[in-house]
């Protein structure tokens, strides 16, 4: 009496694995976009001179570094209704073809936040990495403080971050699954629900951490690519 | 001025700290007046509560302390399944190499939601597809069993970087002296690479420690659990979960803050 | 495959194989292992002193005396309730299961001893009257239960949001975030009652959910003797009596009791 393996689930469910996968792509895109600009904010005030501006920025990065992901998305989608207070989020749901606005949301800024906090470090290890002499040149040359970040350092230092950068960001699509929580229908979500109604759950997970590892795999060999990009021209790359 | 105070601060550090908690306290509850306005503490802070959320049901282990059980099993666990993996995976053999490196990015791959669905809803699968018999794991276990899995693949890779990190010298050294390649692995490298490692290692546990609160959806009763199960019986998400956002923040800060006092002793060991 | 191997032998340590027969495993153990909810008052949730109880919890406990042993509480969602009974983790579900012919194909189900039918929870200034008004409509489900698939074969252009708790449909609809929650009747009736005009029931119940309780697959000793020990419950007056505490009217139908 061993497993039958029944593996037209896959296709019966195919919708509801598409749109899952569709929905995690949605997370993860917005979530890495914004993460990255939130953290680049943060890791610059963290590698500033300045001890005030270094240590507020601390204050975000240890606060949503130490609380665990799942924790903030319960604590911002039960406490507020994200659509009241931002009442635009519904015009952007029905773009995004989202049915619960609110879940979606509150799981996306978790994931901005937390996601957030780890990329402010990488951004300042970066910035610590250029050589110091750059900033006293630039000065020297007459530039003020923010045009020395903006044109020399940090395009360097985003080459060089790349790499743990994009860890950072694959561990965002993975952390992505947690939206799953608090009911919005991605990927392992798919999962979940493809065994409650078949009782196929060896199917439906294989299926869906194939296409995890789809996901992970297009984007490091996305970053990849933008590494080599910016690495032209560049004497030790 | 400010400069003064920032002098005070770096010398003084006992009441830096004072400061910060102050300011973040004031930060939050200012949070708190526009967001909150009307809470209802007193009904979360009850005996039975606390007793709930920190021990668990009466006559059972939950709540924090199976947080810690779960977390501290886990790492153990993986520590020594991670190493082996390491170490194969640092292997020049090809055919120990390879199924390191499948196993290895396979988890990595993989999220931990997903590792544990694996665990708890396939294993059973699993074994009556091929040993035929129903495998019966308790939530608990599973979990735990899912943490070690999915750890172990990053404890892999730390111990890899760790042997990578030892000068290729001390190998052509160790041999020149007569070691055979396991004593020098054993007595000579592993050791000052493991000390290297300590580090990544106590920062892998307070993420473990914080990815504990996934066991949640297999039913395990630990910290993340209990809260929200006192906040089904109660509604008051903002009061419940401030706090056991509170006591995430307070147990993984601070052993992040010890973490760094250790990378600062190995610093110092290692460049004496 | 060595290690795949030795990581099997490791869980060797945790696991049991399957037994010939749970009523006799069950009776020399001297506990019965029994899921049930922690979230769906009356049938089983958690009070203030962090205890579980209910409707549900009530029966094993009658039921675990009839069988002589000692029951022990584990928490199940609609979600896991029949993954655990499958797997061996607990012998029983008593977890507001609807009997299914779908779900009798992984498990068996005991008699039913409760019958109920799905209905609608909204809050008080929803002006829909069933279930064909929420085309479009956000209504709150759980994971796993009959609830989501019941709706949409009967209203197809509804907008499902699954929920892993009760609790959790309850805030969201509080909040404004969905529309209307859609579960059993006897549950919708409760939040309603306890809600203070907050909540009302739309519509009339439009599915027939006849609960049974879950047991292993072709364990016909132990289905047997569970069987028979809720049969007991109704002729001695205690099922009715149960009925009566948590529900607070005599039941509208009673579990089948077959002559002796």
């Amino acid at each position: 009496m061993g497993y039958e393996f029944d593996w037209h689930v896959l296709i019966e469910y195919k919708e509801l694995l598409i749109n899952g996968l569709i929905t995690t792509i949605k997370l993860s895109a917005l979530g890495i976009l914004f993460s990255f600009i939130i953290g680049s904010i943060v890791g610059i005030g963290r590698a500033s001179k300045n001890f005030w501006i270094s240590l507020f920025a601390s204050y975000y990065v240890e606060s949503f570094r130490n609380i665990p992901l799942i924790v903030q998305m319960f604590f911002i989608y039960f406490t507020f209704t994200l659509s009241q207070i931002f009442p635009f989020l519904n015009s952007w749901g029905n773009f995004l073809h989202i049915n619960d606005v609110d879940a979606f949301f509150s799981a996306l800024l978790a994931l901005i936040l937390y996601t957030g906090a780890y990329i402010g470090e990488v951004v300042k290890a970066g910035i610590n990495s250029i050589p110091k002499g750059q900033f006293e040149a630039a000065q020297s040359l007459g530039m003020n403080r923010f045009q020395v970040m903006w044109y020399i350092i940090y395009p360097q230092a985003v080459r060089i971050i790349i790499p743990p950068l994009t860890s950072q960001f694959l561990n965002l699509i993975k952390n992505s699954s947690l939206a799953m929580t608090i009911g919005v229908a991605e990927l392992t979500f798919a999962t979940q629900q493809i065994d409650a109604e078949t009782f196929r759950g060896f199917e439906a997970a294989t299926a869906v951490t194939i296409l995890y590892i789809f996901l992970t795999l297009t984007t490091s060999f996305f970053m990849n690519l933008i590494e080599i990009k910016f690495s032209k021209g560049v004497k030790n790359a | 001025m400010l400069k003064n105070i920032e002098n005070y601060f770096k010398k003084h550090k006992f009441q830096f700290w004072i400061f910060n908690t102050v300011i973040i306290v004031t930060l939050l509850k200012i949070f708190q007046m526009i967001a909150y306005p009307e809470t209802h503490f007193s009904e979360f802070f009850t005996k039975d509560n606390m007793r709930f959320l920190f021990f668990g049901k009466p006559g059972e282990i939950g709540g924090l302390v199976l947080t810690f059980i779960l977390a501290i099993s886990s790492i153990f666990l993986s520590f020594f399944i991670g190493s082996i993996f390491g170490i194969a995976r640092w292997s020049k053999i090809k055919i120990i190499k390879i199924p390191a490196i499948i196993y290895i990015e396979l988890l990595r791959a993989t999220p931990l939601l997903m590792v544990i669905f694996w665990v708890f809803f396939a294993i059973p699968v699993f074994s009556m597809a091929f040993f035929h018999t129903q495998a019966h794991v308790s939530p608990t276990v599973a979990a735990i069993i899912a943490f070690t899995l999915f750890t172990s693949a990053y404890v892999a890779e730390i111990v890899r970087a760790g042997i990578n990190s030892i000068p290729k010298g001390q190998f052509e050294a160790a041999k020149s002296l007569g070691f055979t390649s396991s004593q020098t692995f054993i007595h000579i490298i592993l050791p000052q690479a493991y000390r290297k490692m300590i580090p990544a290692f106590v920062s892998q546990f307070v993420a473990l420690f914080k990815d504990t609160s996934l066991a949640y959806t297999i039913g395990v009763i630990e910290f993340f659990r209990a809260a929200t199960i006192i906040n089904n019986r109660l509604y008051l998400s903002f009061e419940i979960f401030s706090f056991v956002a509170l006591v995430y923040f307070s147990i993984a800060f601070s052993m992040s803050k010890f973490s760094h006092k250790l990378e600062k002793k190995v610093e110092k060991q290692l460049n004496a | 495959m060595k290690k795949l191997l030795a990581l099997f032998v490791v869980l060797g340590i945790f696991l049991t194989s399957a037994s010939a027969d749970l009523l006799k495993d069950v009776q020399s153990r001297g506990v019965l292992k029994a899921g049930v909810k922690y979230d769906f008052p009356p049938f089983g949730y958690v009070n203030s002193k962090g205890q579980v109880v209910g409707f549900d919890i009530d029966l094993i406990k009658y039921i675990a005396k009839k069988l002589g042993v000692k029951p022990v509480f584990t928490q199940v969602t609609s979600k896991t309730r029949i993954p655990m009974v499958q797997s061996g983790t607990i012998d029983i579900a008593a977890a507001s299961m609807t009997h299914k012919v779908k779900r009798d194909l992984p498990i068996d189900f005991t008699i039913s001893y409760y019958f109920d039918g799905q209905s609608i929870l909204a809050r008080k200034d929803c002006i829909a009257k069933s279930y064909k008004d929420f085309a479009g409509k956000r209504v709150g489900v759980i994971q796993g239960a009959t609830s989501g698939d019941n709706f949409k074969r009967v209203c197809p252009k509804v907008k499902l949001v699954y929920f892993q708790e009760y609790p959790q449909a309850i805030m969201a609809l509080k909040r404004g975030k969905i529309d209307a929650v859609s579960t059993d009747y006897t549950w919708c009736a409760t939040q309603a009652k306890n809600s203070h005009g907050q909540f009302k029931v739309i519509g009339k119940p439009f599915t027939f959910e006849p609960y049974g309780m879950g047991v292993r697959e072709n364990e016909s000793n132990f289905r047997d003797a569970v069987n028979f020990a809720l049969q007991d419950a109704v002729r001695d007056g205690t099922y009715q009596k149960l009925y009566k505490k948590w529900f607070g009217t005599e039941p509208n139908r009673l579990p089948e009791v077959w002559p002796k």
